[in-house]
């Protein structure tokens, strides 16, 4: 397969051939369809990420379809239109993520930090990070979505929540369980 | 109410839906939001730290600066700015797979698409110097195919 990568820091990208990868358990591989160019991508082009390793391929914005899958993957099926974003996988057993907040997951993956992203024909993801895109949403327009949309989109809704409700508590239907369960027990 | 740099970036921002639009080059941009009656919350999307720290002022009382453009300059608030008027200046980390699920279904179901610009994964380094020069409305993608 073809990816774009980046062999040291403030290197220059450098298209090369690679092995296919095989997806290991509890891992999905996508054929990337479309990726969205981020600026945190000067993080894995700059080396501004404490500890990234090299060579990298950049491109947490990813879209495409899963393409095989691992042992123990059972959410997904070959055929099933896909995106990852930046939150590339949480552990489950931390005392975050055991309060359902994976976003904080002490050992958190991070999409082309701690495994190659989707500059390149097709990548592994950790089961638990990917997700599902809608009949309707080309894979062009989906691709910014997972990182650049949510982000947006999640954070004003928060703020605008909180505004609305002047620090009382509340369910409001775009939080997630980890979020209600953490001002549950705070 | 959209902030920016520049007069020429008033008209989209108009089309796509802004009552307001405050050119940061045009003055100081705190007072103008200030004469607006000041921001509830500034979702502050450049990467941009120096104009970001510019907009502290023009929030309202109770106000909130939502950082959420990744950068690795300080920013730069006195204590003085945020306590009288109980500002807070907080940052926010994307989401997990179900949250970008929700985002998704959000723009399928209201047809609503971000503005691209597509370039070859050939062409990686090329769509990225784009990128870095900020010119590109907006999000730069690689495409596989």
């Amino acid at each position: 397969m073809k990816v774009v990568q980046v062999s040291k820091a403030g290197g220059n990208f450098e298209t090369v051939d690679r092995p296919t990868p095989q997806p290991g358990r509890g891992q999905v591989r996508i054929k990337v369809e479309a990726c969205g160019i981020c600026h945190s991508d000067v993080l894995v082009k700059e080396g501004y990420w404490p500890g990234i390793q090299y060579p990298r391929v950049p491109g947490h914005e990813i879209a495409g379809r899963v393409d095989a899958v691992g042992p123990d993957v059972t959410q997904w099926k070959p055929g099933q239109r896909v995106g990852v974003g930046w939150h590339g996988g949480h552990c489950f057993v931390c005392d975050p993520c055991r309060r359902g907040d994976f976003i904080q997951c002490r050992v958190e993956k991070i999409t082309a930090i701690s495994f190659d992203g989707g500059y390149a024909e097709y990548v592994i993801a950790p089961a638990e990070a990917v997700a599902a895109i809608p009949d309707g949403l080309n894979a062009e327009d989906a691709a910014p979505l997972p990182f650049a949309g949510i982000t947006c989109r999640v954070s004003e809704a928060w703020v605008t929540w909180e505004f609305s409700t002047r620090g009382k508590w509340d369910f409001a239907p775009w939080r997630s369980a980890a979020e209600r369960t953490r001002k549950l027990w705070p | 109410m959209a902030i920016g740099r520049g007069a020429d970036k008033k008209a989209l921002a108009v089309k796509l839906g802004a009552h307001e639009y405050v050119d940061t080059e045009a003055g100081a941009p705190a007072e103008a939001l200030q004469k607006l009656g000041g921001a509830n919350v500034i979702l502050a999307t450049a990467p941009d730290s120096k104009s970001i720290s510019a907009l502290v002022d023009g929030l309202a009382s109770s106000g909130k600066l939502l950082v959420i453009g990744a950068s690795q300059e300080s920013l730069t608030v006195t204590p003085l700015q945020l306590i009288g008027q109980r500002r807070s200046v907080t940052g926010w980390p994307s989401g997990t797979a179900k949250d970008s699920e929700d985002t998704m279904q959000f723009s399928a179901t209201t047809g609503i698409r971000p503005m691209i610009e597509t370039f070859p994964l050939a062409k990686a380094a090329e769509a990225y110097e784009r990128m870095i020069s900020g010119k590109a409305r907006f999000r730069v993608v690689l495409t596989m195919n």
